[in-house]
């Protein structure tokens, strides 16, 4: 076949490589900036069993069935999702697989589109996982498919570790060939129990396969010393030997480059990253005095390096390091060729040329007029918006401090100004409702404030139902609000078990969210949030009572397919009742409700329309305290 | 007087919990509400001035007031504020009967307002269960189902802004001193609005020298009885000390010392215990049951007395002098303690009034 050289986002990338490695069965759980790879699968390879598992320990759980029943596979999850997993993972890891299994772990430097920012490298150091990490685009094609051989060689699950810059973020990939081989599924168990291809499997006997583990590490080791990911470019003899991985690798290139150093440093760029490859490490670190490691998150490659060196005093010598524990890279954030080249700059005592504040300041001024000032908010017409101004306003008149644990979805910036300051606890998926029903039994300590909880749909499913159960069995008090906009909105409407469509978009039998609710004994109500006083009086009963309630807020995602582009009302200001900024209304429309779609007239005093965001939704007409605001049929 | 904003109405009455639930500030927008006997602030108003501040009774004027009248030591001279005639009064033979306070003059002079078209309406004071409510009175039966005090503070002009969308063209209000005075402020239009439009045409005040605190109290109650069957309270003058809960079949009573605890800390700068911004004020009258002490302060007032008394509506006699000498050093005694109270709190400093720094912010700038 012709190889094809073609612009691919990395995560693109990562897909053509498991295709063209055979993969047959693919899990994974939406998360930026994982999801691409199980959408971009399902739509093209119709071939391959792709699902949008219900979290990412069933979607690791699912892809090992295939890989023990001889199909290679694919788990694909961003890196909180590798936290959940974690539980299988360790025991995956240990008991081994069978046919070639990649999990594909996407790491969020800087948290750009989360709430953390963790480093799943050290998962491969914990629990023993060979550990790949794609330098460019071609890398991404390229690793993805040699870690099935790989894997399948060691029997071993392998983690390719991505990042946001890599994941979406696209250059020219060259394709190569498809493996096109029909395999049939079979799981074969009946061979000697220690047959790693026949026999059960397993993490028992523990000791067996914990030593095994190792000798696979070791394997692992051994095949990395002569890989091709690991690179080294520059001078024989540098005066700076730049160690990186990933992304990074990119920026140190772009440093380099930018201060002429080419034949001063040389970079060595790691793509197995565990187990390292410890004596190609050696041979390069003996080529030179000083030494900056140059990685994102932990300093992981820095720390394991370090360890190496102290193991073998000998060979290394005594080396200045330079990285994330002497300060000349950050220890968190994401980095960039502009914090590489600084602490270049800082190592070669060069004169300062990474860009300075009077630049950011043009920059900032040039795009001054080009984004409207305001701060991070909701979409118009979202239905979080309407659910966040009714639970802040409960809550308030409730009168007793109440407040509300939140979760991880769109709605998580109910943390900020634009969902009115309203969530007040915000960490783990599921882990809202988890601490309302902890919140919610300390009442015998004196705590009388009331708990909501706010929950997704997709969240709900994904881990929202354990602390539910929880909650009503341990007599818990609390208000579960379950924000259901009909999909994974966040990350772009991967469907989910509450819904009729599967992962292709095939009918699905859908489960029940308030059936659900009621047969765990919770009391349940459905509520359309865009009906501010029906769910402002549902909620302040809800809050009276004792127990566990559940309301669910039913209105589905504005960007949602099916919603999308379609108006419900044309919205029109009557400017002759509009007080605008008087006393008795102050604009709350634009000023707190601040849906995009109403836009200040500061000349006029009055609010207006902006026709082409307004989605028609209607709310406003509601919060408008001089009926100023009219909605008309369209 | 400054005229301040929502900011100032926080930090000088609301967060101090000086608030007496006149409810003048409530309902008036989207951000101050009154809830359950209580006012709450639901978002954030950035505003420098506004209605809500202007209002309150528990800011501004009567603060001046009181810091002049402290200064000149004037007291004595008269704590009853102006008025044209004092007298007592009964209702009449030709009242309706109910369940009044005292002698029903006030549930009278309301009833007679109405049938001689003097207002259309009645703002009132009715219950909720245990709990007072504004009530909007349209008729004789509507106000009689109103008679009798609610010891408990209700926000009782809470509901002007929503009467005044109703069509009453003229409303008379009932309301304790604090909401006669934030009554008269509202009167005034304080910003000067160009829509606003003054509906009240009559005003009866009561004596007042306290309302409780509706949680603490009703917590208290529902302790020792059963709150559901209590029909009536009565605090009657003193010597008594006590205060007298009618129940369905039968008479509790709490010693007034248990019961003080739970009045609003407020109610310790008031100034005002005959409402001296009325048209006509009412109170009880120590030493007469069956009487009312009534005080007749505007032309109108007065007109409104002469006719009702012409038709029976009411009945009135003079006052005894003891009488009047104990309603003097009562409200003058009210005054020298308001004026005491405020001096501990820094109300009667010159910089008292001045504008907050508004750091909690709540805006999110939509596009200018
Ligand atoms: C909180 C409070 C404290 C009082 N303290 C004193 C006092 O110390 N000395 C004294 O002489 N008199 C006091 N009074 C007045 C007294 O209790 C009688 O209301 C007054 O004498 C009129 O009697 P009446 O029979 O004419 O009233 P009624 O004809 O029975 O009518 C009573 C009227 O009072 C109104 N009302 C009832 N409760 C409230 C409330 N919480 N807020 C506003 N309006 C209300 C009702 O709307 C009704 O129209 C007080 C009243 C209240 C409400
Ligand atoms: S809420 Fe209504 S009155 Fe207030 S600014 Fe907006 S449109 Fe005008
Ligand atoms: S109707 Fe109002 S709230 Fe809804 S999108 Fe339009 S402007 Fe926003
Ligand atoms: S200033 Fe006016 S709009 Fe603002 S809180 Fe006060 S009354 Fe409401
Ligand atoms: S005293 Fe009246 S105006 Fe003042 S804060 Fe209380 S309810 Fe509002």
């Amino acid at each position: 076949m012709e190889k094809i050289s073609c612009l691919m986002m990395g995560n693109q990338a990562i897909v053509r490589g498991a295709i063209e490695a055979g993969v047959k069965v693919a899990a994974g759980y939406p998360g930026t900036p994982s999801s691409e790879i199980i959408d971009t699968l399902s739509k093209t390879a119709p071939d391959i069993y792709t699902e949008w598992s219900v979290n990412e320990k069933v979607a690791l759980e699912v892809a090992a069935a295939g890989s023990f029943a001889g199909l290679r596979s694919l788990a694909v999850m961003k890196q909180p999702g590798v936290n959940v997993a974690a539980d299988f993972l360790m025991h995956l890891a240990l008991s081994g697989t069978r046919a070639g299994m990649v999990l594909v772990a996407a790491d969020d430097p800087g948290a750009l589109s989360s709430i953390n920012e963790g480093d799943t490298r050290l998962y491969s150091k914990l629990m023993g996982i060979p550990l790949l990490e794609p330098g460019n685009f071609q890398e991404a094609l390229e690793m993805t498919k040699w870690a099935f051989e790989l894997s399948e060689k060691l029997k071993s699950l392998v983690i390719l570790r991505t990042v946001t810059r890599l994941s979406h973020a696209s250059g020219n990939v060259i394709t190569g060939e498809i493996k096109k081989e029909a395999k049939k599924a079979y799981f074969e168990f009946n061979g000697n129990m220690l047959d790693p291809l026949t026999g059960i499997v397993t993490t028992i006997p523990v000791s067996v396969k914990h030593s095994l583990q190792h000798e696979k590490l070791q394997q692992a080791g051994e095949i990395f010393e002569s890989s091709v990911f690991n690179t080294y470019v520059g001078p024989e003899n540098p005066e700076l030997l730049i160690i990186t991985s990933s992304i990074c690798n990119l920026y140190a290139k772009e440093a380099v480059d930018v201060l002429n150093l080419d034949s001063k440093v040389a970079i060595l760029k790691l793509g197995t990253t565990w187990p390292l490859p410890s004596k190609l490490i050696q041979a390069c670190i003996q080529k030179t005095k000083q030494i900056l490691f140059v990685e994102e998150i932990q300093p992981f490659v820095e720390e394991n390096i370090k360890v190496l060196s102290a193991g073998f005093p000998d060979k290394f010598g005594p080396k200045a390091y330079f990285g994330k524990l002497s300060g000349h890279i950050p220890m968190t954030g994401e980095l960039n060729p502009d914090l590489v080249i600084k602490s270049l700059e800082q190592i070669f005592t060069l004169e300062l040329r990474a860009f300075s504040s009077s630049y950011k300041k043009k920059a900032d001024k040039t795009l001054e007029n080009c984004t409207p000032a305001r701060e991070i908010s909701f979409c118009p017409g979202c239905p979080h918006r309407a659910s966040f101004f009714t639970i802040n306003k409960v809550l308030k008149l409730d009168n007793r401090n109440g407040f509300t644990c939140g979760d991880i979805g769109c709605y998580s910036l109910g943390i900020l100004p634009g969902g009115f300051s309203t969530i007040k606890t915000l960490h783990a998926m599921g882990s809202g409702t988890g601490l309302a029903s902890g919140f919610g039994k300390l009442s015998q300590f004196g705590m009388d404030q009331p708990v909501i909880s706010v929950c997704g749909d997709s969240t709900f499913f994904h881990s929202g139902i354990p602390p539910l159960v929880n909650a009503v069995h341990n007599e818990s008090n609390l208000t579960m609000v379950i924000l259901d906009n009909s999909g994974t909105a966040m990350t772009g409407f991967q469907p989910h078990p509450g819904l009729s469509t599967g992962t292709g978009g095939e009918p699905a039998p859908e489960v029940d969210i308030e059936q659900v609710c009621k047969a765990m004994g919770a009391a349940t109500c459905i509520c359309d949030p865009f009906d501010l006083k029906k769910t402002e009086n549902i909620l302040l009963e809800l809050l009276k009572k004792k127990g566990v309630n559940v309301l669910i807020l039913r209105q589905i995602c504005t960007l949602s397919p099916e919603k999308k582009g379609k108006k419900y009302f044309n919205i029109l200001i009557d400017e002759q009742k509009c007080k605008g900024e008087d006393c008795g209304c102050n604009r709350i429309c634009t000023r707190i409700f601040s849906c995009p779609g109403l836009i200040w007239n500061k000349e006029k005093n009055k609010t207006m329309i902006n026709d082409i965001l307004c989605t028609g939704c209607g709310v406003c007409t509601q919060i408008c305290p001089a009926d100023a605001i009219k909605a008309k049929a369209c | 007087m400054t005229l301040l904003g929502p900011e100032e109405l926080s930090q000088q009455v609301l967060d101090k919990g000086l608030c007496t639930l006149c409810g003048a500030c409530a309902n008036l927008c989207p951000y101050i509400k009154a809830h359950n006997n209580k006012i709450i602030t639901l978002f954030t108003c950035d505003r420098t001035q506004g209605r809500c501040y202007a209002h309150c009774p528990k800011v501004g004027i009567p603060l001046k007031n009181i810091s002049q009248s402290y200064k000149a030591q004037s007291y004595t001279e008269n704590p009853i504020g102006k008025f044209i005639k004092i007298v007592k009064a009964k209702k009449g033979r030709n009242a309706s009967e109910g369940n009044f306070q005292n002698s029903g003059v006030v549930s009278s002079l309301i009833i007679f307002a109405m049938e001689k078209e003097l207002i259309d309406a009645a703002l009132l004071t009715g219950t909720q269960g245990i709990k007072p409510v504004p009530v909007l009175a349209r008729d004789k039966d509507s106000v009689l189902e109103c008679a009798g005090s609610k010891y408990i503070a209700s926000p009782v002009l809470s509901m002007m802004a929503e009467i005044s969308d109703s069509g009453v063209e003229k409303l008379g209000v009932v309301g304790t001193p604090c909401q006669i005075t934030a009554l008269s402020q509202m009167r005034q239009n304080p910003l000067e609005l160009d829509d606003f439009k003054d509906h009240t045409t009559l005003s009866i005040g009561l004596f007042c020298t306290w309302a409780l605190d509706s949680e603490k109290f009703i917590q208290y109650l529902s302790k020792r009885t059963d709150i559901s069957s209590i029909q009536s309270m009565d605090i009657p003058p003193p010597p008594a000390e006590e205060l007298i809960v009618k129940l369905e079949n039968s008479v509790k009573k709490f010693p007034l010392q248990e019961i003080r605890k739970f009045k609003l800390p407020g109610c310790e700068i008031c100034a005002d215990m005959t409402s001296e911004l009325s048209d006509i004020s009412v109170g009880a009258l120590e030493g007469f049951d069956g009487w009312n002490t009534l005080i007749i302060r505007s032309k109108k007032g007065e007109r409104l007395v002469n006719e009702a008394v012409e038709q029976n509506y009411i009945e009135i006699g003079s006052l005894p002098d003891r009488c009047f000498d104990n309603l003097l050093k009562g409200a003058g005694n009210k005054k020298k303690q308001a004026a005491q109270k405020c001096r501990e709190l820094g109300m009667l400093d010159d910089d008292f009034n001045k504008p907050a720094s508004l750091n909690g912010r709540q805006t999110i700038t939509g596009i200018a």
